[in-house]
């Protein structure tokens, strides 16, 4: 059999004789201690082990290791001889994603043995233990779904700020270890606390999902191995991209659809506004992760002069999907909903936001086709940023104008009394057509101004 | 060998190479030379696959490196200017990691490091931690990981640099015993005197454009090239300076009374009535030598035609 030769490297380099027998013979003292302290209350160290070996060692240690796995290249100078190995993306990435945390499995299977041990000493005196499938498929999958996250992540940012090494993998981490903390310890349900106690109140409750009751952990646990398929994924195709493989975005496409159909199916109606709400943030999100490298734009422009499709489909960026996706599902939402809904009573000392947010309704349909406009007017001011001289601080200024175009000014024109301007600032209609939409049409307009010089300007090229 | 096609490669608001074409001949070791910010270190990266360019293409025999870059990378090695090594590994680990990743069998990979470690003069170091290794060890190592899976075509960037004078000589020689196992061989440097000690061809880069690509020794010798000539007489005469600035057509770089040494851009002719007037004016001439143009010289004269800076 040939092992993954990046799984191997990784092996080498972690796996002393020294750690081996380390891990092991410290979880048994940590154990023994654990019992002494306790009592000898086998619920404790249940707990204890599945906390410290899934939610730390995996999920904590293990997203940043996975996250440091790329940077260490980056930064260490072996990144570009690796590009040039023989090694396809997919080698690549599982030969990483699973090599550089392969130290941390080591240590989460010991855990996970720890864990079965108690609970079946709990179940021997008559208690209640966790159960056995439960418990390894929230360290597997629970935990690749973390790292494979973190993975990606840093793939993405690893091209946008590889000089901030611990900036980047922190982040990678943060989310990696949040999405662990949500899937495995916290959501659906919010019974936090309760994963903590050694009986079986967690297992309780149940899920509507498109009319349907689902037991709370059984429909936990199958969106856990969906949300770890589509991390795995993810990684695979960016890594695709970082070895120069031409990649057509056929995968976020699926991605964005299964988004869609899985918010649609919470209640209550309308559904697809919980889609419209995931398209428009994953728009964002797909353009902040974006590149944003004009001479990729000019690519596909190049490509579609060409009429050479795949070039074209491949040079598409990821946001540009994600909000023609939001504008259809916007359309769908403008012409199938009525254009107001009542919300009844709103108390006049309701907090400022509350109040504004209660005035989308009122005017839904207008509201819809503001935030539509309002997305594209964003996403042009900061492809001007990134068109700019200063384009490596793009991401940053983009945060910053986003942060002091929506709130700072609304909150203004609302405490000074002013809330018929507040579409000038926020996508919320107020029912007059006129300051509904020309100040948007003006900001358009301008954004669409500026995007354009600047892109004359950048594509004018001079040799250095 | 290596064939590249109209390559274009732009950076936001500039164009780094613009319109290079050209081809490798096997079997043969290319000085790539230019300027800082000429587009050496672009034109490699596009060429290894690394990076795609907007317009063009790199065929490395018949694979199209960026519709195929698993396969093209089988066949080409190539190390960058900035390159790392895994420090905590043996050196045997890292030649072993790299054959294992280049898609060496399990049975050939021990011979593999061997053989590379051998042409790199590393054998007796196989043992020893890649972090241990002296800068030219190091350099050593890298070539021998870039080389390991006996690629067709290898690209070296600014090998040479920071390496103490014995560590270039072994690096010299190393790149002279790839280039005769059959590698075809791209090496970009600023130290042109050692490149002339093992390059057969020369490609110059200005400005993202190429310049000049021509065999090494062909350099100085077309028509209208400047040739330099070495005039040694049997005994002192103190006519020699007078009678050579009496020559039309050329220039004296320096004379003495036994010596000379004298710039021509004129061809045989020139120089068949420069031997005649010497030797009419009576004077004891043992040496009439045309020295051979050496890259640097060439650089030089070549980088001023195209007027840019030599740096």
């Amino acid at each position: 059999m040939r092992i993954n030769p990046e799984f191997r490297r990784n092996v080498w380099v972690q796996f002393t004789w020294t750690r081996l027998l380390a891990a092991p013979l410290l979880t048994l003292i940590a154990s023994y201690g654990y019992l002494m302290i306790s009592d000898h209350d086998y619920r404790w160290l249940q707990n204890a082990a599945e906390l410290i070996g899934g939610g730390v060692i995996i999920g904590l240690l293990g997203t940043r290791r996975a996250a440091d796995s790329l940077a260490e290249e980056v930064s260490g100078g072996t990144w570009d001889s690796q590009r040039m190995s023989g090694l396809g993306a997919w080698q690549m990435t599982w030969g990483k994603l699973i090599g550089s945390t392969a130290f941390n499995w080591y240590c989460a299977a010991i855990a996970v043995l720890v864990v079965l041990w108690s609970s079946n000493q709990i179940e021997a005196s008559g208690g209640i233990g966790r159960p056995p499938f439960e418990v390894i498929f929230n360290f597997a999958v629970g935990g690749l779904m973390a790292q494979a996250a973190a993975f990606a992540i840093a793939l993405i940012l690893m091209r946008k700020a590889a000089r901030y090494r611990r900036l980047t993998i922190t982040l990678a981490q943060s989310c990696g270890f949040l999405l662990y903390f949500f899937f495995v310890r916290g959501g659906f349900g919010g019974q936090t606390p309760a994963r903590f106690r050694s009986d079986a109140v967690w297992l309780g409750g149940s899920v509507t999902w498109y009319g349907g009751e689902y037991p709370t952990d059984l429909f936990r646990i199958t969106v856990l191995g969906i949300a770890c398929a589509w991390a795995v994924l993810g990684a695979y195709r960016l890594m695709r991209n970082e070895l120069q493989y031409r990649s057509q975005p056929w995968i976020w496409t699926l991605f964005i659809v299964f988004v869609v159909l899985f918010v649609a199916g919470f209640p209550p109606s309308p559904q697809l506004g919980y889609a419209f709400i995931a398209l428009v943030v994953l728009t964002y999100a797909a353009f902040f992760a974006d590149h944003r490298d004009p001479v990729r734009y000019r690519w596909a422009l190049q490509a579609i002069r060409e009429r050479n499709w795949p070039e074209t489909f491949a040079a598409v960026p990821w946001w540009m999907v994600s909000y023609i996706f939001a504008a259809l599902v916007g359309t769908v939402l403008v012409l199938g909903l009525p254009s107001a809904i009542d919300v009844g009573y709103v108390p006049e000392n309701a907090p400022p936001a509350l109040q504004m947010a209660m005035m989308v309704p009122q005017h839904l349909s207008a509201s819809l086709v503001l935030t539509m406009l309002f997305v594209l007017r964003d996403l042009l001011v900061m492809l001007w940023f990134s068109c700019s001289p200063w384009r490596a601080k793009a991401d940053v200024a983009g945060i910053i104008y986003l942060a002091l175009a929506y709130w700072p000014l609304a909150a203004i024109l609302w405490v000074t009394g002013a809330p018929h301007l507040l579409p000038v600032v926020v996508p919320i209609a107020t029912g007059n057509i006129g300051t509904d939409f020309v100040p948007i049409g003006i900001e358009l307009a301008f954004a669409m101004f500026l995007f354009y010089a600047r892109w004359r300007e950048i594509t004018r090229l001079k040799p250095r | 060998m290596i064939r590249v096609e109209h390559l274009i490669f732009d950076y936001p608001g500039h164009r780094a190479l613009d319109d290079v074409s050209f081809e490798i001949k096997p079997g043969t070791i290319t000085a790539l030379v230019g300027p800082n910010g000429a587009g050496k270190s672009t034109l490699m990266r596009v060429c290894s696959g690394l990076d795609r360019p907007f317009a063009g293409r790199v065929r490395l025999q018949d694979i199209d490196v960026h519709e195929s870059p698993r396969e093209a990378h089988g066949r080409m090695g190539y190390l960058a200017d900035f390159f790392g090594l895994y420090d905590e590994m043996t050196v045997r680990q890292c030649l072993e990691y790299r054959a294992a990743a280049q898609g060496v069998s399990k049975q050939k990979q021990c011979d593999a490091v061997e053989l590379a470690a051998g042409r790199m003069d590393l054998s007796d170091r196989l043992d020893q931690r890649a972090g241990e290794l002296s800068r030219g060890l190091r350099q050593r190592l890298a070539i021998a990981q870039a080389t390991i899976h006996n690629p067709v075509f290898v690209m070296l960037d600014e090998p040479a640099s920071g390496l103490d004078p014995e560590a270039r000589i072994g690096l010299a020689n190393a790149l002279k015993t790839l280039c005769a196992e059959g590698m075809t061989i791209i090496v970009s440097s600023h130290i042109l005197a050692e490149l002339d000690d093992y390059s057969t061809h020369i490609l110059m880069i200005r400005d993202g454009k190429i310049i000049e690509h021509a065999p090494l020794r062909d350099l100085g010798n077309a028509p209208g090239d400047p040739v330099r000539i070495a005039v040694t007489l049997a005994e002192p005469d103190p006519r020699l300076p007078q009678v050579l600035n009496a020559v039309p057509g050329i220039v004296v770089e320096r004379a003495d009374e036994r010596t000379a040494v004298l710039t021509t851009n004129g061809g045989t002719t020139t120089r068949q009535a420069l031997l005649k007037g010497l030797v009419e004016a009576g004077l004891p001439v043992v040496e009439f030598t045309a020295e051979r143009t050496g890259l640097q010289d060439a650089y030089l004269a070549r980088m001023r035609a195209a007027g840019g800076r030599s740096e």
